[in-house]
């Protein structure tokens, strides 16, 4: 997808923001149509918004397109979600909650259909009422209100509008569950896409006008229907299964979606730990909790003797991202051993060694998040460059890089994933301020700038990755030599310690 | 962006566009195009069907004041069998009861049977299963019970996509076409 896409606009990564863009396409649409619609005759009302040319037919279109799209956006999003692995422990509200959603969108979609009252939504009737006929909650099976014998009631076209209009606002109250959990949700796509989905759809709805079939009469059994097979797949199965067998199916699909959290949660320790504050070291700057993605770290007073506040993180709400390890200038905060003070120890007990023994070989080390495919380190590992792998480039403290210079490194060269993309949700961004924008736990200005690259890598273009990375080792190569110090203090790094931890 | 990623990007959207499109307006096949269909659709309230015997002096002598009622009856709903034929060929052969865990509530009955288009025969049964002498229940005229014996038998010519609809209109069953 990146080789057709600016990877800003992938819309696969923006699958999430999409879905939810798309429903304030449906929202507005839905009012407009809502004005020319009758429940005392939907088909013929439904019929005059199609033929009218001007705004109507496509406004119609654009509604149905949107669904479509809206659904299939959304499952695309729950299966990155889960393919990430990001669909456990905190994150739990957010999956159950987006599973909602799909499914009130498919209902929603079904009331829609039904409304138009064409042979398509006479087929959708019918489908949905032969299965609920079978519970035992109607004392008069439903499907008796489509068998001809008497005028459709519009009692009923209104209580299926008054449900296709009382779905959305349940789908409001899901999406706020949805990112109830989550610090700065991003709602809307980048502005280019937004109009490139508006444009698109008032273009496709245009060009190719959603079919609407002949209005429904009971007394007729129309060989053919259209099927809608973004949003009413699930009818020719449900007309040619009992439905007993619908129901069990529809349930246990339901049953599986909803536990993925407990089917695939980890254990809270190793690489899924939650963050852990040191107390000592927190000097109450308050920049933990306002880089946490999760809203997992909050501000609260001492219990010793200093006027500052303390983090602290709550464990039911980190997700274990590591993204307060580097945003903590003297390094109090992190997944246990992922705080910024274990990264200075690993890469001085492991990647210092490695770079000293390159002797007067370039000595450039790629840091890149463990996300980015496998073909990217390949081809950095042939191109020379010394690999340092992290969990996502947000959680890499800047004294690492400042170590990884003052102590013989000719330049750091930073991959990360594309900004939408990051399972940590903000890596890359947090990175790019701390790194040449001064956000706090920054850079130090004593670092050459021109020996760092932060760099996004897409999965797919790792050959363009990898001439941005010679660009720089050609830029880098043209400077002076490095200036190798023999020994660096940790506390020249950071911020400095209170003097209880110094003694 | 490269000219060339700028085309397959079009070319990538135009056809998603279009796949979306027309994955919202396939044909699908329903009943068919050759399906004519008979359905059968009506709401009949079962009869009751009543024991009743008078209570002897000593019999009543042992009851509480309250429950000396001299006249003592236990009932039940009668079933009905349903039959369909279209052209001496039976479709459905079926008792059914009343709805209710007493099975007093009304029988709905609602169904669809394909046939070939054409003139055909049809003939439906809705007659009751407990033989005729059976005890009544003077309410059932009241409660507006289902008469005994129902039955259609008709000629009828259906064409393609037709329904007939077979309905119980003032105690009778009638069938009607499009």
């Amino acid at each position: 997808m990146h080789r057709v896409a600016v990877w800003r606009l992938n819309p696969l990564h923006q699958s999430g923001t999409i879905a939810a863009y798309l429903l304030a396409v449906l929202t507005v649409t839905g009012l407009y149509l809502i004005l020319f619609y009758r429940v005392g005759a939907p088909a013929a009302s439904v019929q005059r918004i199609a033929a009218d040319p001007w705004l109507g037919s496509w406004m119609r279109s654009v509604h149905r397109y949107a669904t479509d799209l809206f659904l299939v956006a959304a499952v695309i999003h729950g299966l990155r979600v889960f393919g990430q692995a990001r669909s456990w422990g905190p994150r739990a509200r957010a999956w159950i909650s987006g599973v909602a959603l799909v499914g009130i969108g498919l209902a929603c979609a079904w009331t829609g259909f039904v409304m138009a009252w064409d042979s398509f939504g006479q087929r959708v009737a019918l489908a949905g009422a032969r299965l609920f006929d079978v519970l035992p909650v109607l004392s008069e099976p439903v499907s008796r209100i489509f068998a001809g014998d008497r005028a459709m009631p519009s009692a009923f076209f209104f209580l299926n509008l008054f449900v296709h209009i009382g779905l959305p606002l349940g789908m409001g109250i899901g999406l706020w569950l949805h990112v109830s959990k989550v610090a700065r949700p991003m709602l809307a796509p980048p502005r280019a896409l937004r109009w490139g989905l508006a444009l698109g759809l008032i273009a496709l709805a245009v060009a190719m006008p959603a079919p609407l079939g002949p209005a429904a009469d009971a007394l007729r059994v129309p060989a053919t229907t259209p099927l809608n097979f973004s949003t009413a797949w699930w009818i020719p199965l449900a007309e040619s299964r009992p439905p007993l067998l619908v129901w069990g199916a529809t349930v246990l699909l339901l049953a599986v979606a909803v536990s993925v959290p407990w089917l695939t949660r980890r254990p809270r320790e190793g690489s899924f730990a939650p963050s852990v504050v040191d107390p000592r070291l927190c000097t109450g700057c308050d920049q933990c909790t306002q880089d946490c993605p999760w809203g997992a770290i909050t501000m609260v007073p001492r219990t010793d003797n200093r006027p500052t506040l303390v983090a602290l993180v709550d464990p039911a709400l980190c997700v274990s991202c590591g993204i307060c390890a580097a945003s903590c200038a003297p390094m109090g905060v992190g997944p246990e051993g992922r705080t910024g003070r274990h990264q200075l120890v690993d890469v001085r007990s492991a990647l210092l060694p490695q770079l000293r023994a390159l002797g007067n070989g370039p000595r450039i080390v790629a840091v890149y998040c463990g996300q980015t495919d496998m073909a990217l380190r390949a081809h950095l590992r042939h191109a020379g460059a010394t690999l340092h792998e992290v969990p996502c480039i947000g959680t890499l403290h800047t004294s690492v890089i400042e170590l990884l210079l003052r102590q013989g490194a000719a330049g750091v060269f930073v991959a990360g994933c594309p900004p939408r993309d990051c399972a940590a949700r903000e890596g890359p961004k947090w990175t790019d301020l701390r790194m040449f924008h001064d956000r706090e736990a920054e850079l130090q200005a004593r670092v050459d700038r021109r020996r760092v690259c932060l760099t996004t890598a897409p999965a797919g273009l790792s050959d363009a990755t990898l001439a941005e990375y010679r660009a720089f080792v050609a830029a880098v190569t043209a400077l002076d030599g490095p200036e190798v110090e023999e020994d660096v203090d940790i506390r020249l790094l950071c911020e400095p310690l209170p003097a209880e931890v110094e003694a | 962006m490269t000219w060339l990623r700028r085309i397959v990007a079009l070319v990538v959207t135009v056809g998603f566009g279009w796949l979306l499109a027309k994955s919202s307006a396939a044909d699908v096949r329903w009943h068919g195009a050759d399906a004519a269909v008979v359905r059968l659709s009506w709401v009949a309230r079962p009869e009751r069907i009543e024991q009743c015997r008078d209570l002897t002096p000593e019999e009543l002598a042992t009851r509480p004041a309250h429950m000396r009622q001299a006249r003592e009856c236990s009932g039940a709903s009668a079933t009905y069998r349903l039959s369909l034929a279209v052209d001496g060929a039976s479709h459905e052969d079926r008792v059914l009861r009343g709805g209710g865990l007493r099975n007093d509530r009304a029988i709905f009955v609602l169904d669809e049977f394909p046939v070939s288009p054409g003139q055909r025969r049809v003939v439906i049964r809705f007659a009751r299963v407990e033989p005729a002498e059976a005890p009544m229940d003077s309410s059932n005229v009241r409660r507006g019970a289902v008469p005994r014996d129902l039955t259609l038998d008709t000629t009828v010519t259906l064409s393609a996509s037709a329904v007939a609809l077979v309905a119980l209109v003032d105690g009778r069953l009638q069938l009607r076409t499009p």
